[in-house]
């Protein structure tokens, strides 16, 4: 059956009509340029066509083969992590002239999408205690690699200093990032479970020492939280010390961490970068997620941003308000190969789930949606390390929403299977000697969730 | 008047300006566990100034914007090169699903056999359907699929040794990614001018091919529509160089179903699944740009492949790839958009993705005929020649004439219900209009736009400083992009 004949505008007998209005008589006349030896003969072979009732049926049976997520409570995280969706987000994100448009080139019909991820720029800024955010990176690995690439650009000296712990996966995604340009990534190996802020603070100090013209520092990155879930030491010392060589600071985060905490705006950092899946968005399979990218308000900084920014401006026969894409010369449409990233597709529609999500939380809201998830946190690492042979946080320092535990005598696969068993996801595998985990909790959870979870880790401990 | 379309316009505040202290809209459950407290040099000095909205007043926000933004959903939108179908409402239900929405990505195995399936099949689906043995859907767009084609590129000329091979030739009327992903894989750029036809010259063309190409990127369909007559004797021309050759699938919907990418002699392509197979653009992305290529390239494509053991009917990730080219994603890309576009795929089938592709094209044609015909239009370029999923109409004349350009009439055409199409693009053609009217459309919608461009340029020849104005029926008229651009106000926070 021609099921796909639902998403054709035309009908048979239009088509035939409109044919012969433009004066041929077979549909392959059109295609008259392509060599008859490779145009295709047959239909290509695939599954279909599908009824509709039948397409559901086949993608429900496949959904299936996934675990129902009403069976599993999983303590996985690493930068993205399980969502509650408030009702009022997911109904809202169902408006087709949002999810349906395009970007908004022309600003007079597309008020609404643009006004939206003003409200994200702002909102985002906010969070973050920085001035300027660009209208979505694909994720935070691609927001981390750009951002690397834009301290190279300002400065113009190769070497980035980069602190662990860092998710091996981000690493390997700004690897490819800058793959081609002559910068050098120096890694600080992490001490501790934390970032190793003494070993950052001497090389900062060696550079600021150093000869104008022998400095090769361009700028540092860490994380906060970073991915073994600690608070690096120092941060106001750590900044001061990279401008005193004139060096740019970069800070990973979890947005939602920046509710509570000394937000990189406050402690003096240049640029923020993120995921903002943490954001709203479902956890998806893995996407799509967010690139956060945040920066200070420095007039020759904009430039090298890379993407969509959205301004704020007026009609110009009136002075009501408008919105539209703004500073088009830095992007790849119009600069080609000297555009600052060649990124042109973004993740828009996920930052305007951002932001209905902060504005749904609001000022009060999202402070206790932080200090819900990181009360959750140390009562469940509190718990797990009254238990014998488990050591919960395996790391010095303060941590918010995830942390390291030790289950000493365990493998990873014994520990994983029996959990499992008992419905729990219980973190992620971290190092392959003995079996140090990466816990991390979520706001679907509950006390008894977390219960159950220290209940089977005891079972499993005994 | 009667033709014409009115757009809401609410006058609404930014969700800032709304609401007043202590209003709630979404308050999250709170445990009945111990509170604790950040140590104060971690602390936050001062709270977000995020709003303070009730949960109506944020729906009503959101809701009034909506009616503010123009969309598939709400009208015609013939934007060239983009590909604005239909997105099917059936992918939107499958794409709730909870056991795809809920997964975390680094779920064991065992536990996401479906979300795995979905990439695996969908690898196989798009292999099918390009020519390709190799394919990875881990791009989240174009660009950054165009961004893996050319690191797979370098990774095979490097392991060859081919160490010269240090540009990337494109078309002068390529899409502007195409350069950009060249210079950040590292390549130099070089354009080449095509015909006054507007094809690739072939003269130019073995002029420029030497032993230091490492890439010809083009488009084909081209950007004027035009399918590329002498596709294989360039393929010839640029393999005998020792080059690779690059497909840009952006205009894929122009022959889906009737060639496929390795008959025509490519190596490489990407393909924009928010294009051709209709996930939808949610104003900006996300997209997806899976990558295509030939045996010999396959190594290098990105890491992890899903993979599948018939026997033990198993899926799984494959990181044992020691050639490849890395990650440039997280996880596995954007998998929702994946899903959407497997679910398109299946539902029209290999005969029903025949059928779009002819149906898009002969929508095409059909109003590139009615337009040719309006005063102050012309089609340029190869005007004999059918064109595939998009053409270009050019008001230079009309521009001449009376002083209207493809701007102004961009802006009229608002006040008609219809999304402009693409301007000022191909770079080649003067006052450029590129439409795509796509497959989607019926023909009352197509009369329709020609209704519009008419009008349009009647008032043009009668009163032009009246178009000048329009429009005047959406939610904004015309904004100071000027003053914005010399004085950036990027965030509340900035505006004074």
């Amino acid at each position: 059956m021609s099921f796909y004949e639902s998403y054709i505008g035309t009908s048979e007998s239009e088509r035939n009509e409109m044919l012969t209005a433009i004066g041929m008589s077979d549909i392959l006349e059109l295609f008259s340029e392509i060599p008859e030896g490779i145009l295709l003969k047959k239909p290509i072979e695939l599954p279909g066509p599908y009824s509709e009732a039948e397409l559901t049926r086949i993608f429900a049976k496949i959904a299936k083969k996934n675990i129902d997520p009403s069976t599993i409570v999983s303590f996985l995280g690493g930068g993205v992590r399980q969502q509650y969706v408030p009702a009022v987000l997911e109904e809202l994100m169902r408006r087709g002239e949002l999810y349906t448009a395009y970007t908004p080139y022309q600003p007079e019909v597309s008020q609404g999408m643009l006004q939206l991820l003003f409200e994200y720029q702002s909102q985002v800024a906010e969070l973050l205690g920085m001035d300027i955010v660009n209208a979505s990176m694909y994720d935070w690995g691609s927001a981390m690699g750009e951002t690397i690439k834009i301290m190279h650009r300002i400065n113009k000296k190769n070497k980035i200093i980069v602190a662990l712990p860092i998710s091996p996966n981000r690493i390997e995604v700004t690897n490819a990032y800058i793959k081609y340009t002559d910068i050098k990534l120096e890694f600080i190996p992490s001490k501790n479970g934390n970032v190793d802020s003494e070993k950052l603070i001497e090389i900062l100090e060696i550079e600021a020492a150093k000869d104008k013209k022998e400095r090769e520092i361009a700028g540092i990155y860490f994380e906060y939280p970073n991915y073994y879930g600690t608070l690096i030491e120092n941060t106001e010392k750590i900044c001061e010390l990279t401008h005193a060589f004139k060096g740019l600071v970069t800070v990973g985060v979890d947005p939602i961490a920046m509710a509570i905490l000394k937000t990189p705006g406050e402690f003096g950092a240049d640029f923020v970068v993120g995921e903002g899946q943490l954001l709203g968005n479902p956890v998806n399979s893995g996407g799509p997620l967010l690139g956060i990218l945040a920066s200070r308000f420095e007039r020759k900084w904009i430039r090298q941003v890379p993407g969509r920014l959205i301004g704020a401006t007026t009609e110009l026969e009136s002075s009501s308000a408008g919105y539209c894409i703004t500073l088009q010369t830095r992007e790849q449409h119009i600069r080609r190969e000297k555009a600052t990233s060649n990124i042109c597709s973004n993740q828009a529609l996920t930052a305007v789930v951002a932001s209905i999500y902060l504005s749904a939380l609001g000022k009060q809201g999202v402070i206790e949606l932080a200090e819900s998830i990181m009360n959750r946190a140390h009562y469940l690492a509190n718990e797990l390390n009254k238990i014998d042979g488990v050591t919960a946080p395996k790391s010095n320092g303060f941590f918010f929403s995830e942390f390291l535990a030790e289950f000493n005598g365990l493998t990873h696969d014994k520990l994983e299977k029996i959990c499992i068993d008992k419905g729990f996801v219980p973190g992620k595998a971290i190092g392959e000697d003995g079996c140090t985990r990466l816990i991390s909790v979520s706001e679907p959870q509950s006390k008894e969730d977390l219960d159950n979870f220290i209940a089977c880790i005891k079972e499993v401990m005994q | 008047m009667k033709n014409k379309r009115i757009q809401a316009k609410w006058n609404e505040k930014l969700i800032m300006d709304k609401g007043a202290p202590g209003r709630r809209a979404h308050i999250p459950m709170q445990l009945d566990i111990p509170s604790v407290e950040v140590p104060d040099k971690y602390k936050r000095i001062s709270p977000a100034k995020l709003p303070e909205v009730s949960e109506l007043e944020l729906v009503r926000h959101v809701v009034r914007l909506s009616q503010m933004n123009h969309g598939v959903d709400v009208g015609e939108y013939p934007l060239g090169s983009c590909t604005m179908k239909y997105n099917p409402k059936v992918n939107e239900r499958i794409a709730r699903f909870e056991q795809f929405t809920e997964l975390h990505p680094d779920t064991p195995d065992q536990f996401m056999q479906g979300s795995i399936q979905v990439i695996y099949e969908l690898q196989e689906a798009i292999k099918k359907i390009t020519g390709f043995t190799g394919v990875t859907v881990q791009p989240v767009a174009g660009a950054q699929g165009e961004y893996v084609g050319m690191l797979i590129a370098q990774a095979y000329h490097n392991e060859r040794k081919d160490n010269k091979r240090t540009t990337v030739l494109v078309p002068d009327s390529a899409h502007g990614t195409n350069p950009a992903s060249a210079a950040m894989a590292g390549y130099k750029v070089i354009e080449l001018p095509s015909t006054s036809e507007g094809f690739v010259d072939l003269e130019v063309l073995e002029a420029a091919l030497d032993d230091t190409v490492a890439a010809f990127m083009i488009t084909n369909p081209n950007t004027l529509g035009l399918f590329e007559p002498n596709i294989l004797k360039i393929s010839e021309l640029v393999h005998k160089a020792g080059a690779l050759m690059y497909l840009d699938g952006a205009n894929f919907n122009g022959i889906i179903g009737m060639v496929t990418a390795t008959s025509m002699g490519f190596d490489i392509m990407h393909l924009n699944l928010h294009k051709t197979f209709s996930s939808p653009h949610g104003g900006g992305g996300p997209g997806s740009g899976p990558v295509g290529v030939v045996d010999k390239l396959v190594k290098y494509l990105p890491s992890p492949m899903a993979v599948y053991d018939k026997e033990k009917d198993h899926y799984s990730f494959d990181f044992d790839l020691p050639h490849s080219i890395g990650r440039l994603h997280g996880y596995y890309g954007n998998f929702a958009v994946n899903l959407r576009s497997l679910a398109y795929i299946y539902r029209n089938g290999g005969e029903g993705l025949k059928k779009v592709c002819e149906a898009a094209v002969l929508n095409a044609n059909y109003l590139m005929e009615k337009v040719r015909e309006i005063k102050g239009f012309t089609v340029p370029k190869s005007e004999k020649v059918p064109r595939k999923h998009e053409f270009i109409a050019s008001p230079y004349r009309m521009m001449q004439e009376t002083g209207i350009s493809a701007n102004d009439i961009a802006k009229a055409m608002l006040d008609y219900g219809v999304h402009s199409p693409t301007i000022y693009f191909p770079l080649i053609v003067h006052e450029a209009m590129m439409f795509e009217p796509t497959e989607g459309e019926t023909r009352t919608n197509l009369d329709h736009m020609v209704l519009a461009l008419k009008e349009i340029s009647d008032l043009a020849y009668e009163d032009p400083d009246a178009v000048h104005r329009m429009p005047l029926l959406t939610g904004s008229s015309r904004l100071d992009e000027f003053s914005l651009a010399k004085n950036p106000v990027l965030s509340k926070k900035s505006k004074k």
